[in-house]
């Protein structure tokens, strides 16, 4: 399974994103990460490397205009089918909304068994792909 | 004993670390603040003004106005501290990159209220270092980077003494996961990088230096084992000492004071039974106040609902509360230092010092902070540290209740229903945007234009950037301009990725 951990915007708050990094690595995931500050365009141009999932870092409370962002431009790139999935301080109003435009998994700060998340990105693969 | 003839020493600083949408927004959350009894501000900017962008900027959308206020050019830092006096002020400023900037519009506009330089008081973060560690928020090289935050420590001694031009940070490194061996030891490591560039160019006197080493402020964490964390803060206060007398020769004990403020650990803090983290808040503040030998100058508390989203005001008031109730109602502030002569805390402070000693001659060894950035050593180290931490969690060694234990609880009524969180106004960006268009509208552009070059000479000769900065803010100049002139000169950074530390992946 190829996974890109993809931090969005100009928040640079990391350690969420390498924990996952780190963690889907250990669970034999291939998986890409660019460091902070990327913008969609170049997240979604990492994407069309063949990645089977896209997770988002976002805590700098942007995470719906940054989502849909990436969620648009990866469809204009021919890549709707590949599922998006969200990390950060997500208010539940605000996880209904992205749930609502295709976010396929949201995980905020009570989701804090990484190997749960893990597990939980590698069924979101095998459903998008059945 | 009559409490009210006791000698009381006076409380530390209270404040809170706030700051969203616009500046007109929050002056009001300021001033609203102040009239409760918080004694300092605390400015929190949002990401395009930290990172040297405007708000029209095609980077800054969506970010505009949200971890912070955005400051687009001096109209904006005016209408910020409108009402306040900012001569009386003590403000913290969490601004790093763009450091010298912020402090060039709030100079600016305490020349505009008369307030004397020389009587300003406060802190600009300015600790590029941890930046690169830990919180992101870096936009020149590091040896330029290094420059500016050298500039400000500089431009200070010699204009505002009284201000902290540079506050060490130790917090985000517990954030990233730092073992308390390792925030001091990384802390006291940048604290002696920069010192040692400050020395290095020879632009100011032995006999000055010492002022430039006592004007070194820190900025701390506070966690939940906070025995370990209080006896932390006693081996900060002890290395520093000896830091200060034998590495840089100050004599006068006051300037080998480890002055520091503190913001106690949101990290711990959760979002499963929320109304808990107002008992962890508390007892964090325990360890950076009990000790009168190592108490903090200034503290600002988390919010309870932290990890829910942003607080309210209310949510704020709760927290100051904490601190007055500390201060004033309890017998704390009557007492000299309460743990001398303990056994157990002194046995700890010297096993923290001597591992503490230890890992700072290693980096020592690797040529100093910046050197152990460059190799990867002090990421990979902390990223390990972050690991081992979360494991612990997850395997329920470390207990955090309501989280991995007891979490069966009764439905919360302060979590139930709408608005338990701020949610700031959605019109916040596009307010700011218009005003930063009649802004540059309405300013002399040839002005602009000259202060502009001057500012770019300066940034490419290495004389001192802060007085082409002030009159760059008083011409009218916009921090994405100032940003920009700066990036020409010293590019810009890209940190390299750090995948190939994280993990044996050959992915990225």
């Amino acid at each position: 399974v190829k996974f890109l951990v993809g931090k969005p915007g100009l928040d640079g708050h990391s350690n969420g994103a390498e924990q996952i990094a780190v963690r889907a690595t250990d669970a034999g995931m291939d998986v890409i990460y660019d460091g902070i500050r990327l913008t969609p365009d170049e997240i979604v141009a990492r994407a069309a490397d063949g990645v089977h999932c896209v997770g988002l870092s976002i805590l700098s409370g942007s995470h719906v205009a940054m989502t849909r962002e990436v969620l648009a431009k990866l469809k204009a790139a021919g890549l709707a089918h590949v599922p998006v999935v969200v990390g950060g301080i997500i208010p539940p109003a605000d996880a209904e909304i992205l749930k609502a435009e295709g976010v396929a998994a949201i995980y905020t700060p009570k989701d804090f068994a990484l190997n749960g998340i893990i597990h939980d990105i590698a069924g979101v693969v095998e459903r998008a792909a059945g | 004993m009559n409490g009210a003839q006791m000698q009381r020493d006076k409380p530390w600083i209270f404040r809170t670390y706030a700051g969203h949408s616009t500046a007109a927004e929050s002056n009001k959350l300021y001033r609203g603040n102040l009239a409760k009894g918080q004694t300092g501000l605390s400015i929190a900017f949002d990401l395009p003004t930290q990172l040297g962008y405007d708000s029209d900027d095609p980077m800054s959308r969506g970010e505009v106005g949200k971890v912070g206020v955005a400051i687009s050019h001096l109209g904006d830092m005016r209408t910020l501290l409108d009402q306040i006096p900012v001569a009386t002020m003590n403000t913290s400023m969490t601004i790093n990159a763009t450091a010298c900037w912020l402090m060039a519009l709030y100079v600016a506009v305490a020349d505009e209220q008369g307030a004397p330089r020389a009587a300003l008081s406060g802190t600009t973060q300015n600790d590029i270092i941890k930046e690169y560690l830990s919180r992101g928020s870096y936009v020149y090289p590091p040896a330029a980077s290094l420059r500016l935050t050298k500039d400000l420590i500089l431009w200070c001694a010699r204009e505002a003494p009284k201000f902290n031009p540079m506050n060490v940070c130790s917090y985000h490194l517990q954030e990233a996961g730092a073992t308390p061996v390792q925030e001091l030891s990384y802390a006291l490591a940048t604290a002696v990088a920069v010192l040692d560039l400050v020395r290095a160019s020879g632009q100011v006197s032995e006999e000055r230096f010492a002022d430039v080493v006592g004007a070194m402020s820190f900025f701390v964490n506070a966690g939940m084992r906070f025995v370990t964390e209080l006896c932390k803060m006693r081996a900060f206060v002890e290395l520093w000492d000896e830091i200060a007398l034998e590495r840089y020769g100050v004599k006068d004990p006051a300037k080998r004071r480890f002055r520091y403020g503190v913001q106690v650990n949101s990290l711990g803090l959760t979002e499963a039974q929320p109304e808990n983290n107002a008992y962890r808040i508390l007892i964090e503040m325990l360890s950076v106040t009990l000790s009168k030998r190592a108490r903090a100058r200034a503290v600002q508390l988390p919010a309870w609902n932290e990890a829910l989203g942003l607080p309210r005001p209310f949510d704020q008031q709760w927290s100051l509360r904490i601190q007055q109730i500390m201060a004033y109602e309890t017998d704390l502030l009557e007492y000299g230092d309460i743990f001398d002569g303990s056994k157990e805390i002194e046995a700890k402070v010297e096993s923290l010092k001597a591992l503490a000693r230890a890992e700072l001659a290693a980096i020592d060894e690797m040529g100093g902070a910046v050197q152990a950035i460059d190799s990867g050593y002090l990421k990979s180290k902390l990223v390990e540290s972050n690991t081992a931490r979360l494991e612990g969690i997850e395997r329920g060694e470390q207990i955090v209740v309501g989280v991995n234990k007891f979490t069966t609880a009764e439905p919360s009524p302060l979590t139930a229903g709408e608005g338990i969180i701020y949610v700031p106004s959605a019109k916040a960006e596009t307010d700011q945007i218009a005003r930063l268009k009649a802004w540059r509208e309405a300013r002399d552009t040839r002005a602009v234009r000259t202060a502009l070059e001057e500012l770019r000479a300066a940034a490419k000769s290495g004389v001192n950037i802060m007085p082409a900065s002030i009159v760059a803010a008083k011409a009218g100049v916009t921090t994405g301009e100032w940003g920009a002139a700066l990036r020409g000169e010293f590019g810009e950074y890209r940190a390299p990725t750090c995948s190939a530390s994280l993990s044996n992946s050959d992915g990225g």
